[in-house]
């Protein structure tokens, strides 16, 4: 039965997925029946609520748009920054290389919501050390500002392991042709690279989705510190968190879904 | 206007930084243990032949892998008063010495299950990689599944993906951090406290930076001497000839 079960998945993969989805749902209720035979979700989720998760407040971006929107350019940013500490990093130039490593390897040791309060609490205060005037950021700038810096370190270790998987061939077969080192680097090396890089930047991507929740300590109204919100006004905690849960899974699970579909894309047209 | 640096409220509040150290290991070593063990039943589990116990291992991972943690603390913290539930956390938790259940096992409890689905994934990966010979030599000198699996899959699996499984061990250390939303009194915790006593948030954060600093550094430097002196030396995985 299992093999026949496989194969059919295997042909109609967008119907697999449909059906993982209900299942888990199912699950879900499930569990909720036996362990929480109480819940009252026509009460916590009437439309007025969901609408303040999903979109927030009538005419300020808020909610799991607004979850999107940080994701999307804490990704870009740290997409761009990353890129320049990982060649740093991978260059033989000795300032730069010990200097991008220094970065990488104290960002990756730190706690993300460390990260947030170093850059909410302390950039007034070292602001006001070094410029004597004050400064003032507000609760969103400092959130992307804390991922952009908190991701660009793991970016930047995927761009590095990206420009090693490169063969030394290429650089050699550049060289024979008359190039100099910054056309073989933009016109040669770095296509490959970041082709080569596509999936682990979209899972990375999936886990700074699920990092934006933690911008909650610090009062931005996204998805997360919206239901909260809501939680603490009507105080149905069960039925309000599996519903964010449930979203969250789907969006992290299409994506890593995603990423995974491009994996094998681009180990295909490695190996061809 | 400019800040004046006093350090010496680390001196007068040193207790709360202590605690919230003690606080943190707490968490980390418990969770790191739990997490790993559950980790490599999910892993197993995953390859495993039987088409049921894999698709429950499959279910497991990807579930708690794509719900943030944060949703995952306060799904058990708000809905369930886990140690009342269950109470022999409450023996376990006075036996460790900590005060507020409720808060440390949904905080822990979380920890557990996120991590464990990384393990998992790690273990899985490693399994894979190995050459196929090897189950099958297990196979012709009498093993059965479960001694093959014991003997020879998984010392091998786990030596080839012992640096993945390091990182994800120092990312439920940081991740720790995220029980003081909850209301666990770790590190984080403590640098909020004293911002709050003292307004002296800058001085507090750098000390707790420099201590998860320690913290994972020392990890992985325990870590590679696991490697070096108590894990199998195999040459075999190295290969990767299948």
């Amino acid at each position: 039965m299992s093999d026949k079960l496989t194969t059919f998945f295997n042909n109609n993969k967008s119907l697999f997925f449909i059906v993982n989805i209900v299942f888990i749902i199912v699950l879900l209720k499930l569990f909720q029946v036996t362990a929480y035979p109480d819940a009252n979700f026509k009460d916590a989720l009437t439309s007025d609520n969901i609408k303040f998760m999903l979109f927030g407040m009538e005419g300020e971006l808020g909610g799991l748009a607004l979850t999107f929107f940080i994701a999307i350019i804490a990704i870009v940013f740290s997409f761009v920054v990353g890129s320049v500490l990982g060649i740093a990093r991978y260059s033989d130039i000795k300032i730069l290389k010990i200097s991008a490593t220094i970065y990488i390897e104290l960002f990756r040791a730190l706690p993300l919501i460390m990260v947030i309060f170093w850059v909410y609490f302390a950039i007034p205060i070292v602001g006001g050390a070094m410029f004597h005037t004050k400064v003032a950021v507000d609760a969103l700038t400092s959130a992307i500002i804390s991922f952009t810096l908190f991701e660009s370190a793991y970016i930047a270790e995927i761009v590095r392991a990206g420009l090693k998987s490169i063969p030394k061939g290429q650089f050699e077969a550049a060289k024979t042709l008359g190039m100099n080192p910054w056309q073989t680097f933009t016109l040669i090396i770095l296509p490959q690279a970041y082709r080569r890089m596509i999936p682990a930047i979209v899972s990375q991507f999936v886990s700074l989705f699920k990092d934006t929740s933690l911008v909650y300590v610090i009062g931005v109204v996204e998805f997360f510190r919206a239901a909260t919100i809501v939680n603490n006004r009507i105080y149905m905690s069960f039925e309000i968190i599996s519903f964010i849960a449930i979203i969250y899974f789907m969006c992290a699970f299409t994506l890593s879904k995603i990423a995974g579909q491009l994996e094998k894309k681009v180990a295909k047209q490695i190996n061809t | 206007m400019g800040y004046e640096f006093d350090w010496s409220v680390l001196l007068t509040y040193k207790q709360l930084l202590i605690d919230g150290f003690v606080m943190t290991l707490k968490l980390s070593i418990i969770g790191i243990f739990f997490a790993f063990i559950l980790g490599s039943i999910m892993g197993l589990a995953r390859v495993s032949k039987n088409f049921f116990v894999s698709l429950f291992a499959t279910y497991y991972i990807e579930f708690f892998r794509n719900i943030p943690l944060i949703v995952q603390m306060f799904f058990i913290y708000f809905s369930f008063s886990i140690a009342d539930s269950f109470p022999f956390l409450q023996t376990f938790g006075h036996f460790i010495g900590i005060e507020n259940y409720n808060e440390f096992f949904s905080a822990l409890v979380a920890l557990i299950t996120y991590t464990s689905t990384y393990i998992a994934e790690a273990i899985r990966g490693g399994i894979q990689s190995l050459p196929k010979g090897q189950m099958e030599a297990a196979k012709t000198l009498g093993m059965n599944y479960f001694q093959t699996m014991y003997y020879i899959i998984f010392p091998q699996s786990i030596k080839l993906v012992w640096g993945p499984i390091t990182s994800q061990f120092i990312n439920l250390i940081k991740n720790s951090s995220l029980a003081m939303t909850i209301g666990v009194a770790e590190l984080t915790f403590q640098t909020q406290e004293i911002d709050s006593i003292t307004f002296r948030g800058f001085e507090a954060a750098t000390a707790v930076t420099l201590l998860y600093l320690f913290l994972t550094l020392a990890t992985s430097a325990f870590m590679s001497l696991i490697d070096k002196y108590a894990l199998i030396k195999t040459s075999s995985v190295k290969g990767g000839q299948r």
